[in-house]
Parts: C-alpha cells; structure tokens; sequence
C-alpha cells in the first residue's frame, strides 16, 4: 500500500524533470552557472545535518549539479537564522539551497519575530518521520488503550511524558486531544535526553521518532504502544496505529524538504526539483532512509506547498495559535 | 578474566597500522580544533563525518573518539599560553594558568596539564572498561530532581571562584540572568530576545568566554603604562615540588571528571567547574588559587579528559548519548549501520573493544606529543605582548564566528569584551558570570521539571535520597565558612 | 577625588543596576506561574531582584569603605584606542570581508598604537590574517565572509 503511494509519488516527481527535456530549447531550462551555497539552519552534528550532509554527498558524487557545492551551516532560533542569512544575502537566488523541516514551520508560530518558510520556496519534501507512543519494557500496559484507562483511573496528570522538542510536544498534544485525557509534560533538550528519563522511570512515556528508540525497542527495554499514522509502518508492522485503538488521531510524521530562496524562477525551480528526485532515488539515499527508520516521500513542488499548507493548519491548531 | 581476553583483543584490533594511522589522526585533528577558540569536536566530526562513508566503522569511530578528547587536551593550549580558552571546559584552567605562564611557568602548567590529562584519560578508561554497565544504569537514576540539587551545590561555588564574595555573587548572577535570554526550552516561546533572531538561542557560551577572559585580558594587559616583564620561561617540565602538589588533585579530578560525565545532562564543564572549586576547598591556602596555583591546572584538566571518557559510558553501555559530542558519534553509529542501544557491548563487542583499546593508545600518543610541545610552545611567550596581542584578537574574532557563522556573535564579543577589561581593572571576577551562564539553563528547566513532577510540591527535592544528599553537601558549602567565622574567635583567641 | 577613585566601580555597579531593573519591568510582564511549576517570567523576575539588590549592596560597601588613595589603575585611552580598532575591524568583515578587515585593524594596532616598524607591521598583519584564513576558512570550512575582491 505504502510503496505504491511512494512509487507513485516518485514517478510524479520525475515526470517534470523528463518532460523538461524536450521544453528545454522553448523555456530556456535553468542551469547553474556558479558556486551553489547549500544553506542549513540547524547546527553541525545534529539530524537535520547529516541529511544535509548526506544530501550534498549524493549531488556531488553523482554529480547531479555541473558546479561546487558548499554547505553552510547557519544554526539558530529554530531555523529562523539561517532563513534569515538566506533573505539578508542570497535573495530569489536560485544558486542557493536550504534544508528545511518541522521545526522551521513551527517556530514562528510560537515567535511571530521569526520568519521561516515565508521567506523560501518550497522545493521537494524528501522524508517523513514517524511518531510512535513508547513506555518502559516492563511496563504494565499492553496497548494504548490500556494507558488511556490507566490515565483516566488516576488524577490528572498523573502520567508524565518527557519530550524532546516542540515536535514531541505536538505529538502529545494530538495525543491528549484524541484520547480526552490529560498528561503530565516535561521538554528536555533533546529525544536522547528524554529516552533516558524514560529508561530512568522518572515519566511513564515518551513520544519520539523511530530512530532514537530502536536499540531499545530491539533490546526490549522500551515498547511501542501506537503510531500516529493512518496505515501502519510496514518496518514496524506489530505496532497499531491510533487509530485502530480507536482514537481519532491525525496522520502525524516529522516532514524534511528542501527549498530554494523567495523569488526563485520557475524553471530554476524546476531544475532543483529534478536533482532531488534524483537524490531521493539513489541507492546512497534508500540506505540513508533504511537505517534511519523512516519514509522516502518525494512530494514535489505545488504538492508540497499544499502538504505544507495543511500541516501549518494541524500546527497552530495543535499550539492554539490560529493564524 | 574475559576482560583480559576482550581487551587483548581490543589491542589486535587497535593495533594495526590503518587504526593506529587513524587513531593518530584523531588526536591531532582534537589537538588542533580544541586550541582553536569556537570550533570544537562536534564541528570536527561533523566535517569529517561524509569522508568517512563507506569506511570502516570501528576506525572512524577510532578517529571521532581520538577527536573528542584531543580536543580536551588542545583547549589547554591556548588557555595557558594566551588567555583564550580554546574549549568551554578550560575556562577554569585559564585562570590559575594563565597566571602561571605570567611567572615564566607556562612549560610546567602544560606539562602538568599533558600529564595529569594522560592520568586521568587511563584512569577513566579503565573505569569505562571495567564499570560501564553498572555505572550507565545508576546514572539513569538523575532525573530532574537530582539534576536540580547537583546544580544547586555548583552554584555554591558563585561566591568561592572569585576574590570578593560580593563581587562574585553579583557577576554570578549576572550569568544566571543572560542563561534567561533567547527561547525557554519549557515552552518554546522566546523571552528577552527584542525581536531579533540572532538572540532567540540566547548569548552563546563560547561567546562570553572569548570576550571575558581573551578579549578582557586583551585590553587590560596592553592598556598597562608600564609594559609587561618579558616573560622568562623558566622550566619546561614540572618540578618535583610541583608535581608532588599535583598529585592528588590529579586524582580527585579524574574521580570527579569520570562521574560527572557519565550523567547525561552534563558534561566536561560542568567537571572542569566542580574540580576546580574542589581544590580551592581542600587547599591549605586557597588564597594561592587566582594567582597561578599549580592544583587549579591539574584538578580541572584531568576532570575535564576523564569527563571525556565518561560521557562515552551512556553511549556504549545504553546507547544513549552522554553529551553533544557523543550524540553525533551515535548518528555516525548509525550511519554504518550499527544500531545504538543497551546491546552494544554484546552485540558488538569487537567494536567497542577495539575503541576502548585505541582510547588508551591515544591517551599515550597524547602525552608523548604534548610533553615536548609543552616546553616549545612556552617559548611563544618570550615573544613581546605587542606583537601578540593584535593576532589574538584576530583570533577570537574568527573563533567566535566560527562558532554559528554569526557576525551578531562578533558583536557580543567587542561588547563583553569592553565589559571584561572593566570588570578585571576593578577586580571583578570573570568566572562567576561564565558559571551562572553554564548553570543557569539546567538549574531553570530541572526546576521546572521538577515542580511538574511532583505537581507543585518542593517535598520532591527531599525525599529523593540523591537529591537530599547533595542538597544537604549544598548547605555544608554555604554553612561552613559562616559557621567557621563565628567560632573561630573562640578557638584562636585575641584573632 | 574620591568619585575619580570609585567612579569606574560605580559605573559598574550601576550596570548590574540597570540590567537588574531591566530584567524585573520585562519579567513583571511575563507569565509568572503555570499549573504545577514556574512560568516564563518567574526566574527572570528573582534573578532581576537579586542582581538589583547585589547591585547596591556593592555600591554601599564601594562608597563606605572607599579610601581615595587607591592604586593607579593605568590608562584609559589605549585600550578605547584597541577596543575601537576592534570594532571597525568587526564592522568591515561583512563588507571588506575577514581577511582584509582583519589585515587593516592588525596593521592599525601594530604601527599606530605600538609604533612598530612598517615593514614588519605589514608582514604580521599580513601574515597572521592569511594563516587565520587559511586554517578556519580553507581547512575547517567556515565560511568567512570575503570581500568584493574574492577573498
């Protein structure tokens, strides 16, 4: 069922780039001619950063682009930063790329100072992440249900997650809304600090990605108890969905794109678009997703504005901050 | 005896010329990124980190580990020589080293540095080795709580870093009060940040030390009417005097360091602080400390290499990281396909012996090459201040925007620089505020926790043994020199 | 006299003051409490108090135990004069990019403020500022900001 839709979305991806060819002479097709800058607002090291790195590893090794590329990493505020860098310097210069993801989106709903994807194009969406309920190996609840009953029997607020960022917080909040119960909260730095809180059972959940809990879930120390998705993860096909257990819970994934500065030309645009169905396609890139436990999804251009639009909604109705 | 059989293999493992070539390269390119001011072992693994692809994973594991505490012997380097703390976790080590290297002693405070970090690097290895499970599950059991109280007995140290009590205490809280400004993790909304993007994470760390401690020393050394004595330097190697001073600081740093860093949520700083304020506690005459006392070098220096090896417990023992550093070398982990978790010493036991072996390997290669540099790089001392200080500046300029590509950040550097200079003509002390800063971020948000927690009640503080416990160490601190002061009278009369 | 000793610690003070003051009016206009634990503000409102209040505690025991006569503290000027070189060499990075800022304020302070020969002012300049170049933006990957002319 998933593969399909990945497939498709795929195919879909690829069609303007092949289609590109024979128009070329007509439009004039975009071609860099100087150094690309590959801006990324997140600091070295983190998540967001090794995609960027891997990202621009496949475009220089496969030489998807005809010029040097040159990553930079402007980290602050949530992404803010280096959007900021890309308004200040590089405006509608289509000779610069930017990696943007979740948490460029949820910033300045919180901080309305923040300009975000406001000040991009949105060029290709290139992974989803998914979020997963997950409590201590010997815990004494089987499914989600069992812990909204227990949540219920007991005060308020008596179970306590640990979160790792804004993301983790949504999740919960989805989560409170869905299931009509109310949860404890504490936000750590980040998914590693909150995954040892759990290990710690100092909070009795945790909502996070895939990727940090593995080793755990493998080893059995931790437990998956629901997805926040509408189908489930054929890599952790055991795991319900929400809704299957019967709460009215909203396809949620962590979204990764790529996008170019505001202004950028449409056939400059278009281009960009071709070398990234190109990344996600390659082999280096489906290892990349393997290991990191989540979804290849190419959604391109107009599609991901729409995706874009619709998770904004989801956001600042999950924040309480309408727009 | 299996460890005996895992570590001689280990050795095998280690020992070939690929991982030695690498083990090497790692300590080196750690000695570099670690005396540049900025740059620090998370951006030298993230760079190194694609090069690496397709490699094999025990040796590039191999060279991000030699990177990580390399770079804790490299932020020595420049602490002493200079005044620029090449690393967060050398901030202490410039205060008592810097001094020394005033007195023509540079050469004994590297090589007491070099030494007491080869000490403390084993020394934790063998703990790492020998205690890592056990250790990595009692460390789970710091949660908010007990994060709050060990911040707590840090910040009992506002008062005793400094010359002045007041005056520590004021630009401590000077510290706790700038931790406040950018986003509150708690609720992810900005405060005290103007509407202005460069500040929503706050005054950078690196930032704030740069300009306090090199840019202040900057500007009150050359401001000096009368110019500074070239410097003399007189021994290149420790005395036996001074080594004998140093041995037990050595000790308690490494002790202090290795447990500190196995927590979690805190990290070679933090080690280096709680060492170094140890020291001035136990010393006979902590008056020497502040004026190039040779046990405020050793005790945070080999606290801060031991923290090193410490934070890697969490991430093989649990596969949780241990602090930001360890946290990448878990995505590098990942990368080649080995999934972190409470299995890895089982499940790749080749793997993480090889690394253990190669940290003893690269704390030798360590020591051997810093002994001889000690005493050659004192020598940039008999080099006039004049012609030293502008490229220092130069240099603080780069590492501080190097640190988030921020020109903003440059700013704040010529800013609390101005303040820095100011604060030491009038005897300010610097390190207070740098404390407050490290601890004002944890101190806030395990508070918050906490209260969350427990719903509201402060009984949690108490009732949980380890947080009671140091809380009750918090008090002895703060109590003893009060209590000191009223019955000295009665115990040395006519004093 | 007496202000001319202390005036500088005064200064200080009123500083830690103002930040101090600051700190408590923003802090009253934030969320104090929520639910179980403190809010936004709350902190940053007792930090606000305490700094104030260490602040004139300072101040008082500056004024009380002032003696007049204390040490020379050395000269005001030389550091403005290295402070400022800073500044303008900070402020021409983004437009005349790092190394030829750098260059020029290096060179300032070597010839002007220390008087050293030109010859050599202009090697050190020139040398410590291609080395800095070389190492964080060649080697480490910073990116630098370069000028107009490529570098």
């Amino acid at each position: 069922m998933m593969l399909t839709r990945r497939s498709l979305l795929l195919a879909a991806s690829a069609v303007p780039f092949v289609g590109a060819v024979p128009r070329a002479s007509a439009q004039a097709g975009w071609v860099p001619t100087r150094e690309v800058e590959f801006v990324v607002p997140f600091a070295t090291g983190g998540g967001a950063d090794l995609l960027a790195r891997v990202i621009h590893k496949i475009i220089v090794e496969e030489k998807l682009v005809p010029v040097p590329i040159a990553l930079n990493n402007r980290p602050g505020g949530g992404g803010a930063t280096g959007i900021g860098y890309v308004t200040a310097r590089k405006a509608a210069d289509p000779h610069t790329i930017v990696l943007v993801n979740g948490t460029t989106q949820i910033t300045p709903i919180l901080n309305p100072a923040a300009r975000t994807l406001s000040e991009v194009r949105p060029v290709m969406n290139v992974m989803l992440d998914d979020f997963l309920l997950f409590v201590k190996g010997d815990a004494p609840w089987k499914d989600a249900k069992d812990f909204v009953a227990a949540a219920k029997s007991r005060p308020p607020k008596s179970l306590a997650f640990a979160t790792g960022g804004t993301t983790d917080v949504m999740a919960v909040t989805i989560f409170a809304k869905a299931t009509g119960a109310e949860y404890n909260m504490l936000n750590f730095n980040s998914g590693g600090e909150a995954l040892t809180q759990l290990l710690g059972g100092h909070v009795q959940a945790c909502m996070g990605n895939p990727l940090e809990f593995m080793g755990h879930l493998q080893s059995k120390a931790v437990k998956a108890l629901g997805v926040f998705r509408d189908t489930r993860f054929s890599v952790l096909g055991d795991v319900p969905t929400m809704k299957e257990q019967g709460f009215n819970a909203p396809n949620f994934q962590m979204w990764r794109g790529m996008a170019t500065p505001k202004g950028t030309p449409d056939d400059a645009a278009r281009y960009w678009e071709g070398v990234f169905a190109k990344v996600v396609a390659s082999p280096v890139f489906r290892a990349y997703i393997a290991e990191n436990i989540a979804t290849a999804a190419p959604i391109p251009g107009a599609a991901f504005a729409k995706f874009l639009e619709d998770q904004e909604k989801l956001y600042r109705n999950l924040l309480d901050k309408p727009a | 005896m299996s460890v005996i059989y895992d570590l001689a293999a280990g050795f095998a493992g280690a020992a070939t010329p690929w991982n030695l070539l690498m083990c090497f390269a790692g300590v080196f390119a750690g000695q570099l990124v670690g005396a540049l001011p900025g740059i620090g072992p998370s951006s030298a693994i993230a760079l190194l980190l694609p090069l690496t692809f397709g490699a094999d994973p025990t040796s590039a594991i191999i060279l991000f580990a030699g990177i990580y505490y390399g770079a804790q012997y490299g932020g020595t380097l420049t602490s002493v020589l200079i005044s620029v703390p090449g690393e967060p976790s050398s901030v202490m080590t410039s205060i008592d080293g810097y001094q020394m290297a005033l007195q023509g002693r540079a050469g004994a405070a590297l090589g007491i540095a070099a030494i007491g970090s080869f000490i403390a690097g084993t020394i934790s290895t063998v703990g790492l080795m020998l205690l890592a499970p056990p250790l990595a599950r009692a460390a789970l059991a710091f949660g908010p709580p007990e994060y709050f109280a060990l911040v707590v007995l840090g910040l009992t140290a506002l008062a005793a870093v400094g010359g002045s009590v007041l005056k520590g205490l004021t630009t401590g809280m000077f510290g706790l009060l700038i931790s406040t400004v950018g986003i509150d993790q708690q609720t992810g909304v900005a405060r005290f940040a103007f509407d202005r993007i460069w500040l929503l994470d706050g005054v950078g760390f690196v930032v704030l030390t740069v300009a306090l401690f090199g840019v202040g020393e900057v500007l009150s050394s050359a401001g000096m009417s009368t110019p500074r004595p070239i410097t003399t330097v007189k021994n290149l190697l420790p005395s036996r005097a001074e080594w004998k001073q140093s041995r037990m600081p050595i000790l308690r740093g490494s002790f202090i360091g290795f447990v500190v860093g196995v927590l979690p949520a805190t990290g070679a700083t933090i080690a280096s602080f709680i060492a170094y304020i140890v020291e001035k506690k136990v010393a006979k005459d902590p008056s020497r400390f502040g004026k190039g006392a040779i046990e405020g070098v050793a005790g945070p220096e080999s606290s801060n290499n031991a923290a090193a090896a410490g934070a890697m417990v969490p991430m093989l023992a649990l596969g949780v990281p241990g602090s930001g550093t360890t946290a990448i070398i878990l995505g590098a982990l990942i990368m080649f396909g080995i999934r972190p978790g409470p299995e890895l010493f089982d499940k790749n036991a080749a793997l993480v012996w090889t690394v253990i072996a190669s940290m003893y390997i690269g704390n030798v290669i360590l020591l051997v090459m810093n002994l001889p540099l000690a005493g050659l790089f004192a020598q940039l001392l008999r080099v006039p201040y004049s012609w030293l200080y502008p490229p220092i500046l130069a240099l603080c300029v780069a590492g501080v925007y190097s640190q988030a590509n921020s020109i903003e950040d440059v700013w704040m550097l010529v800013v609390f620089g101005a303040l820095g200079w100011a604060m030491m003509r009038y005897d300010w002390p610097a390190a207070p505020m740098i404390l407050g800063l490290v601890l004002g971020t944890i101190f806030e948000n395990s508070l918050r926790q906490s209260m969350t927690l427990s719903h509201g009640s402060v009984e949690i503080f108490f009732t949980r043994p380890i947080s009671a416990v140091l809380l009750a160490c918090a008090a002895v601190a703060v109590l003893s020199p009060v209590l000191v002061r009223i019955f000295r009278p009665r115990l040395v009369p006519g004093a | 006299m007496l202000l001319r000793a202390i005036g500088g610690e005064l200064a200080l003070c009123a500083v830690f003051i103002a930040t101090g003051a600051f700190w408590i009016v923003t802090a009253a206009g934030l969320p104090m409490w929520d639910g179980f634990a403190p809010a936004t503000g709350f902190l940053p409102l007792v930090y606000g108090l305490l700094l104030a209040a260490l602040g004139v505690a300072a101040t008082v025991v500056d004024v009380v135990s002032a003696d007049g006569d204390a040490g020379p503290k050395g000269p005001i000027g030389r550091p403005l004069m290295i402070v400022l070189a800073l500044a303008a060499g900070v402020a021409g990075i983004e437009t005349a990019g790092f190394f030829v800022s750098m260059f020029l304020s290096m060179l300032f302070l070597f010839r002007v403020a220390e008087r050293r020969p030109l010859a050599a002012s202009l090697a050190a300049s020139a040398g410590s500022s291609l080395f800095l170049t070389l190492v964080f933006r060649t080697w480490l990957g910073v990116p630098l900001p370069s000028g107009p002319w490529g570098f």
